[in-house]
């Protein structure tokens, strides 16, 4: 089967163009076309003066790295036909590095930012000249996956935060810190204390890097939030803002302070507010913000619920998933959380009620990858199950759309980075939504998607995680639409936050957050 | 023109460039151009297996003798020999400064044995990919602050009263002519298996330091000797490793039947590359190939038989040859098998050295696969080709830096650069009637059928008729891009120039040689025939005429030619 595909390709020639210029170009694709062959094609039959990189063919060598429909993805990996959604294959050079001709970037500051992070071992050891070292090949795993980063720059391209912050050393190099960091052989020599410096702590852990990565490396959880644990068990890190939240938390109960009457005082411990059988139960775990700063919304998540018959177990004694320690490095100070949050979904689910739900996606993210690991360590059973609401509506219940009202929004929806860490996929959520008769969705673009919130990122670097915030809804602007729809509590602190500042410098540019259950909850009542 | 000085140039950044520019760089001033960055050098296409002999306890002796076997004799004897003694400091160096061998789980290091033999004198690299030893020694150089002209590629060779006083290169970023004066100077720059239509090779193999030191003077050896290796995907050329047969990846015809047993029953699937290669196109040729045209790679059983394996090795070649699969054949190996061909894979000839990297020509060196140590003989056996990048990398590295220290710099021949540089100019703006791709499709197509696995007198003449007039045509090709800035119009003519002389000795040395040997296979004359051939061949550059053919002895000390059998 060939099917006639279009490339619309990036064209600029600095010693003859005044402007860059896109150009099509028609290629014909079968299932096993990539898109290099098509590029390759279009060289050699329609523009022999197109530019691009281009060597090994099979993923190896990094040449052919580029954007294809907005994401950094090698060129020779890519099949033509599994990318076909839009009249045309969009064709772009990396992101962030100057043009030198068409797809052809200066990849001069992406290998100074490996170069400065002395990427050689260092070592005190003397070798033995008569016989190789006895070791163990499970202590270079880790070592082992860092290696294997080609150096193509999809990552460095793909980087949110290299966008608004050039002094950032970006993904690659900090997988070079922990290639090193990881290897047994190599002395460690203040290492950790310059990825710091050069910004690891920075990273909102929006994953967009290990999108982009050919080689499927874990750069969130492998690279970068290994490198903040090494940072604690060092003492070198987290940063005094990070570790001032795990203070919050043993003397308040949660990681904001409290603002207005916590929903544990508002709502009461049983909630069934409707006549007959529920068509079934769940236990709620709302997050300290959500508890403390958001009410609204579990106010409008309960009023969800009931219309749609399902009755609430919400125990108080519930506290901080943890999670802002998790992602800063803070490993160590989990079991206190672990143990007292999992203790009470076990109590629920003895008891035969088994579905616990969460209202924040970084608490669902936790709970779904980082509890059973560390319950494991702990001896701690897991008898329950976990899901996000947004996952249990779409799935786990019979959801009533006929008394949802019309709204007549025209609206983009925010993808939490949290949401696609706990492996939930967008379109559950843009499928919710579209059940709200008239409300008009707008397909998100494929990056400059972070809020800024993320990663401990807004207690350390407030500026960083604004101008992420804003950019967002820049990116959100210019598709036209007015608002972003989000169902992540750090995202909407995030995008508030901006906009207040904004207006407080009388700069109201008309643009609203909507929480996604208090848009939803508001459907049900007209 | 922009001028540079370095005590020794390197031209190509890949395993052997790289080896020997650790070396210079601890006495003298380096400069290492490459056409593309160090870490996409196609030796990041290797799989990362190398000979380190000998392993603990075991002869060394046997490990030459199989070399030389899977040579068929050709091998100059006392290069193995090196090549069998100096591999274990290699190794040490290498983990010393960031590479890491697979260990087993004793946590001494895996030794294997690939194709065609029967040591285990193979290590694998960790990471399971050659990509690893290009970034530590990369990582080396820049911690001693060597200086790189990536993207840069070379136009010629200067040599002036038989010595050579530097390169000519352009870079492609800027389309500046760049003259580099230098003291030695090493050639680095890989194999040309884009001669064929259908390789294993990245598309920047093309030969280019081959065939620009050709041009300047510099005799090749055994040009005709091109490796097929036998399994690389029907279709894209991509390579499985051999590591799929060695671990127990059979090869079927359309029958279904493992053929291999009638032509290697010993040895089977991992005989050597050129005895399965020709054993498959056989198959093929008798029609006997899967739908007329490949042969299956079974791997439907095997990772169910590693499955309980505890080192890291098994899993991470397996999900490796899955991913290549599924990516290149949109197949899933654990339910079908894998459609492959034989495909260009590695040439064994070459710029002539002695064992240390010398040319005739005074400073000027060769080390890797763009060199003809004359190690590998008629057919390389697996994992031996980084062994020869490391082995005579360092080699080459060691002699040019000694040379270099010993002179004073010489006249640079500027009217030699300036000639160049106009050559360059007029190419840029060359438009012609011929199309630069046109010409290089009809040159590997004709390579494929008539230069392939099975040659023969008729077609050799039919390749070499083609050859010459794809000669002439190239003097009016159409480059079709005037512009300076990354203009790879321009360097892809470059590069066919050099496939184009390379493909001219790779015929005649076919046509000339009359014998069945290793990698080169000749249908009317199908015995090996050591009365006659058992010599290597030389090619002379002779201007717009065809090469000077001579011969030359080939060293034996303690392997006779005996009878190949697998």
């Amino acid at each position: 089967m060939t099917i006639l595909v279009k490339f619309k390709i990036f064209r600029f020639d600095p010693s003859k163009d005044p402007k860059p210029r896109f150009e099509i170009f028609e290629v014909n694709a079968e299932k096993e076309t990539t898109v290099l062959d098509g590029l390759i094609y279009i060289k050699e039959k329609l523009s022999k003066n197109l530019s691009f990189r281009r060597s090994c063919r099979e993923g190896a060598c990094g040449s052919c790295a580029m954007r294809i429909n907005k994401i950094s993805k090698l060129a020779c990996k890519t099949h033509i036909l599994d990318i076909l959604n839009n009249d045309y294959i969009l064709i772009e050079p990396l992101d962030h590095l100057p043009i030198i001709k068409d797809l052809v970037v200066d990849l001069e500051p992406f290998f100074h930012g490996i170069s400065c992070v002395r990427p050689w071992r260092i070592t005190n050891y003397i070798k033995d000249e008569k016989k190789p070292r006895v070791t163990n090949m499970n202590e270079f795993l880790k070592t082992m996956e860092a290696k294997s980063c080609i150096l193509c720059a999809a990552c460095y391209s793909d980087c949110n935060v290299i966008d608004v912050d050039r002094t950032f050393v970006g993904p690659a190099s900090l997988v070079k810190i922990a290639r090193f960091i990881s290897d047994p052989w190599d002395t460690p020599d203040g290492r950790l204390r310059e990825a710091v410096d050069l910004g690891l702590f920075k990273c909102p852990i929006d994953q967009e890097c290990e999108i982009a990565c050919p080689k499927g490396i874990d750069i969130r959880r492998g690279i970068v939030e290994w490198l903040r644990y090494k940072c604690a068990q060092e003492g070198i890190g987290p940063l005094p803002s990070h570790r001032r939240l795990v203070e919050n938390v043993l003397n308040t109960g949660g990681v904001v302070p409290v603002q207005n009457t916590p929903a544990f005082d508002i709502f009461p411990e049983y909630i069934k507010e409707f006549e007959g059988v529920p068509q079934s139960e769940v236990v709620l775990f709302t997050g300290c913000i959500i508890n403390r700063r958001q009410q609204d919304t579990c106010k409008a998540i309960i009023e969800i619920f009931q219309n749609n018959r399902v009755a609430i177990h919400f125990p108080k004694k519930q506290t901080c998933c943890g999670s802002p320690f998790m992602r800063t490095g803070q490993r160590d100070t989990m079991k206190p959380f672990v143990e007292r949050n999992f203790n009470i979904f076990n109590e629920y689910a003895e008891r035969g009620i088994k579905h616990v739900v969460t209202s924040c996606s970084g608490c669902n993210s936790t709970f779904r990858y980082d509890y059973p690991q560390l319950a494991k360590e702990y001896g701690i059973q897991i008898k329950f199950e976990i899901y996000d609401i947004g996952e249990y509506m779409a799935k786990m219940i019979d959801l009533n759309t006929k008394d949802l009202n019309e709204n007549s929004l025209k609206i983009m929806y925010h993808y939490p980075c949290h949401i696609k860490a706990a492996g939930l996929l967008e379109e559950i959520y843009i499928e919710l939504l579209s059940k709200i008769p008239g409300l008009e969705l707008v397909d998100a673009p494929k990056s400059g998607l972070c809020c800024g919130g993320g990663g401990g990122v807004r207690s350390a670097y407030p500026k960083l995680s604004d101008d992420l915030a804003l950019r967002r809804i820049e990116v959100a602007k210019d598709f036209g639409v007015k608002g972003l729809v989000s169902n992540c509590p750090f995202c909407i602190i995030s995008f508030e936050r901006v906009l207040n500042l904004m207006k407080e410098q009388d700069e109201d540019i008309g643009f609203k957050i909507y929480d996604f259950y208090r848009l939803f909850a508001n459907a049900y009542k007209y | 023109m922009i001028f540079q000085t370095h005590d020794v140039i390197i031209i190509g950044a890949g395993l052997a460039g790289l080896r020997a520019a650790i070396e210079c760089s601890k006495f003298v001033d380096v400069g290492i151009v490459s056409k593309v960055y160090p870490v996409r050098s196609h030796t990041v296409s290797a799989t990362g297996a190398i000979h380190i002999s000998p392993a603990p306890g075991e002869d060394p002796e046997e490990y030459m003798r199989e070399t030389i076997k899977g040579g068929d004799y050709l091998n100059d004897q006392d290069a193995v020999e090196i090549m069998a003694q100096e591999g274990f400091t290699e190794l040490i160096h290498l983990e010393d400064i960031g590479v890491v061998f697979h260990r087993d789980l004793d946590g001494t290091i895996i030794r294997s044995s690939p194709g065609g033999m029967t040591t285990r004198t193979a290590t694998i690299v960790s990471s399971g990919w050659a990509q690893e030893l290009v970034c530590t020694l990369q990582e080396q150089l820049l911690k001693r602050r060597t200086t790189f002209y990536n993207e840069f590629f070379i136009t010629s060779i200067l040599i002036k009263d038989g010595v050579c006083r530097g390169i000519t290169a352009i870079d492609i970023k800027s389309g500046e002519f760049y003259g580099f004066r230098a003291k030695s100077v090493i050639i680095a720059t890989g194999g040309w298996g884009r001669v064929y239509a259908i390789t294993s090779n990245s598309h920047i193999c093309t030969g280019d330091g081959t065939a620009i030191a050709f041009r300047a003077g510099a005799p090749l050896k055994d040009m005709e000797f091109v490796q097929f290796h036998p399994t690389v995907l029907y279709g894209s050329g991509i390579l499985i490793s051999e590591t799929a047969r060695v671990i127990g990846g059979r090869l079927l015809n359309s029958n279904g039947e493992q053929f291999m047993k009638k032509y290697a029953p010993r040895f089977k699937e991992i005989a050597p590359r050129d005895v399965v290669s020709q054993a498959m196109q056989r198959e093929i040729d008798e029609g006997r190939g899967i739908e007329g045209s490949y042969i299956g790679l079974d791997l439907r059983q095997m990772r169910k038989r590693f499955r309980r394996q505890k080192i890291p090795f098994f899993k991470q070649r397996f999900d490796a040859f899955a991913d290549l699969a599924e990516t290149y054949a949109l197949i899933d190996i654990d339910q079908e098998i894998i459609p492959v061909i034989p495909g260009e894979h590695f040439t064994m000839g070459g710029i002539k050295t002695d064992v240390w990297g010398e040319t005739p020509i005074k400073g000027l060196y060769a080390a890797g696969e763009c060199a003809c140590i004359s190690v590998q003989g008629a057919n390389r056996e697996g994992a031996n080709a980084l062994t020869e990048c490391l082995i005579f990398g360092r080699r080459a590295g060691i002699r040019a830096t000694e040379f270099a220290r010993k002179i004073d710099f010489l006249e640079f021949p500027r009217d030699q650069a300036e000639s160049e540089e106009q050559k360059l100019v007029n190419l840029r703006n060359a438009k012609g009637h011929y199309d630069v791709n046109a010409i290089r499709q009809e040159l590997q197509h004709t390579m494929w059928k008539n230069v392939g696995l099975f040659r023969n007198k008729e077609g050799l003449e039919t390749a070499l008729k083609k050859i010459i007039e794809l000669k002439s045509k190239f003097k009016e090709i159409d480059i079709g891009d005037d512009s300076k800035i990354f203009n790879t119009a321009l360097i892809y003519a470059l590069e066919l120039k050099n496939l184009i002389d390379l493909s001219e000795c790779i015929v005649l040395g076919a046509l000339n040689r009359k014998e069945h040997r290793g990698a080169h296979y000749r249908e009317d004359f199908p015995q090996r025939d050591d009365k006659n051939w058992l010599k290597h061949s030389i090619f002379n550059y002779n201007g717009e005429n065809s090469p000077i053919l001579s011969f030359e002895d080939v060293v034996i000390t303690r392997f006779p030619p005996k009878a190949r059998e697998y």
